[in-house]
């Protein structure tokens, strides 16, 4: 079983307003707004990276240490996955 | 709406005439207050709604009655928020019931602004606004707060149009540019800016009717949080809010 993240659901609708992105998802009518971070993590759940290769590609673009960004990206990827916003996929 | 007094037809009519239009069809609702066993009571559509021996009351439940068959039927996408303008901004003050909406509103139509509504913020499908100038609901404190006067047979809440106040109404198919979201302070009025989204959020979460059509609300709240700016607004007294908000904004 693949453990890459995403790729996005087909039915949700996607909105960029500066560097955050919020999402809609018709079936349940519920919107998730997401902060920047969370947002290109968003950006990365293509179905072609594992949680593992986004918070080391995050780090490199931050210039921190993936220990610092490790938790919210998790966090992140749980809420996407509670939220049902990507396809399958596991962390 | 029907009233059997000339006397409560007149005060109404006053407080409701910026809202009429010619009538092109049959009525999708009738509004009547007619004199019942010494109490005056208030129909929709010939079925009883309520009674009360006080004709203010009933006034302002036949207002508050309107607003809300009103705020139903509006084809439009609509948003519990008071709206006023000036010549370059249209500002959207986005609360609950009792979050302030109309005390601020009323503040900034007596610093020159024009008004749109002190209920709900309208937008087409181009994301702009429908005015709804209902007339604005003050409590006691908000009037005294404001230095105003109501009719005097009014004594713990009270009815006021834009021109009681000296303020203009605003024009139509303006667009939002400011997001206010007011909340309560003992201290000075301050301003802090919020994130677009919070613009996304507030209008969604505000909202009469963005279950009937939710991809819709969604795409006019998302276009109107990258055109509009967003506000956290500490309000003290409501004037110097208001003065503060236009110093800092307008």
């Amino acid at each position: 079983m693949s453990n890459r993240l995403g790729p996005p659901r087909s039915h949700i609708i996607e909105s960029e307003i500066g560097d955050e992105i919020s999402l809609y998802d018709p079936t349940t009518e519920r919107v998730v707004i997401l902060n920047t971070t969370a947002s290109d993590v968003w950006r990365l759940a293509d179905g072609q990276h594992t949680v593992h290769d986004v918070i080391k590609m995050l780090a490199r673009a931050y210039q921190v240490e993936p220990a610092s960004i490790r938790d919210e990206v998790q966090t992140t990827v749980e809420r996407l996955m509670e939220e049902q916003l990507l396809e399958g996929g596991e962390s | 709406m029907r009233a059997e007094s000339a006397d409560i037809f007149d005060r109404v009519d006053r407080l409701l005439g910026v809202l009429e239009r010619p009538l092109r069809a049959r009525p999708s609702n009738t509004f009547s207050l007619a004199t019942k066993n010494d109490k005056l009571t208030l129909y929709r559509d010939c079925n009883y709604l309520a009674a009360h021996d006080d004709k203010e009351v009933m006034i302002l439940r036949a207002l508050a009655e309107l607003n809300r068959a009103a705020v139903a039927a509006t084809p439009h996408f609509a948003v519990h928020a008071g709206v006023v303008g000036s010549e370059d901004h249209v500002f959207v003050i986005a609360a609950d019931s009792g979050g302030g909406k109309s005390t601020l509103t009323a503040a900034m139509l007596q610093q020159g602004l024009e008004y749109g509504s002190d209920e709900a913020l309208c937008l087409d499908d181009e994301a702009l606004v429908v005015p709804y100038p209902k007339p604005i609901s003050l409590d006691s404190w908000s009037w005294n707060a404001l230095g105003l006067t109501p009719d005097d047979t009014f004594t713990e809440e009270a009815p006021f149009t834009a021109g009681d106040l000296g303020a203009g109404l605003l024009g139509d198919r303006r667009a939002p540019t400011d997001l206010l979201i007011p909340s309560f302070t003992d201290g000075y009025p301050s301003l802090t800016s919020l994130p677009a989204s919070a613009v996304v959020s507030s209008l969604l979460q505000l909202s009469f009717n963005h279950y009937r059509d939710g991809a819709r609300a969604f795409h006019l709240s998302t276009s109107l949080a990258r055109k509009m700016r967003a506000w956290r607004v500490e309000v003290g007294n409501p004037i110097e809010t208001a003065k503060h908000i236009l110093a800092s904004l307008a």
